[in-house]
């Protein structure tokens, strides 16, 4: 009995080691971590790479973005089936990785200041169809924006209102410098 | 011999996945993504965008198979943030 207790233990640390190689991501955040908080996070961490910075503008760098872009937007009022609705219209149509990344950080600009529109994933889908693509999808996108955003709050539609929704990220965790430079550059990388 | 037992099952749960938390992500077609090694690899294209194409041979990728992973990663909520996590930690 004694034998087999003493193989129990020797078991249990093992497996801890082994577990512990697997996982060695003590910086997750904590279960009870409010989305806002970790939406910020995640757009802070992107903050620190090239491709928010727009140094070597190479598009696989760009893209490196592309998870927390989608993460930005549903924090900033689209919702999940809408985010992942409009990430597959836009690879279907071939769109890249990088473009799509610079798409949904508009969106989440202008969805913080106009709100959300219903059934973005929709429109998405009818401009790619049309053939928009850089500039012109985002013009459309903008417009569509402006005119049938839901609100910042849930209300109508409020001009110059930069207030992130309670549950958004901060406003200052996506700096506009980079979307507006990405804009006049035509948007893709 | 019953606690013997019970530490190869704890045993067992721990090295599958570190308690539950698994690192990888099924996309639309059904294929699965590693999120911690994409983030792996996107660590060390951040640290050195110049050597981008080299990185990605490396590590067994190329361009439109690692774009696909960041699709797929996208599209979960969960696994988009535990890669913005991952990708804070040193290449």
């Amino acid at each position: 009995m004694r034998s087999s207790a003493r193989l129990s233990f020797f078991v249990l640390v093992a497996a801890g080691v082994v577990a512990g190689a697997q996982e060695p991501a003590p910086s997750t955040p904590p279960a009870g971590a409010p989305p806002a908080v970790v939406a910020a996070e995640a757009a802070d961490d992107a903050e620190e790479g090239p491709e928010r910075k727009g140094r070597g503008r190479d598009p696989v760098v760009v893209a490196l973005g592309l998870p927390q872009a989608a993460q930005a937007a549903r924090q900033s009022g689209l919702s999940e089936d809408e985010v992942r609705a409009t990430l597959r219209a836009a690879r279907e149509a071939g769109v890249g990785a990088a473009e799509t990344t610079e798409l949904l950080r508009r969106t989440s600009k202008l969805a913080r200041e106009h709100g959300p529109v219903e059934g973005f994933a929709d429109l998405v889908k009818a401009e790619l169809a049309s053939g928009k693509r850089g500039r012109d999808l985002a013009t459309a996108i903008k417009a569509a924006h402006v005119a049938r955003g839901r609100g910042p709050k849930g209300g109508p539609p409020v001009e110059g209102v930069a207030e992130a929704p309670v549950e958004a990220a901060s406003p200052a965790s996506e700096p506009p410098a980079p979307a507006a430079a990405a804009e006049q550059a035509g948007g893709v990388p | 011999m019953r606690i013997l037992s019970v530490a190869l099952v704890v045993g067992v749960l721990l090295a599958c996945g570190g308690g539950g938390r698994s690192t990888t992500v099924a996309g639309a077609d059904g294929a699965e993504v590693d999120v911690a090694a994409v983030a792996s690899v996107a660590r060390k294209l951040r640290a050195q965008p110049q050597r981008a194409d080299e990185i990605l041979a490396e590590a067994g990728w190329d361009r439109v198979r690692f774009e696909a992973a960041l699709f797929t990663i996208a599209e979960d909520p969960k696994a988009s943030v535990r890669y913005a996590k991952l990708l804070q930690q040193q290449p």
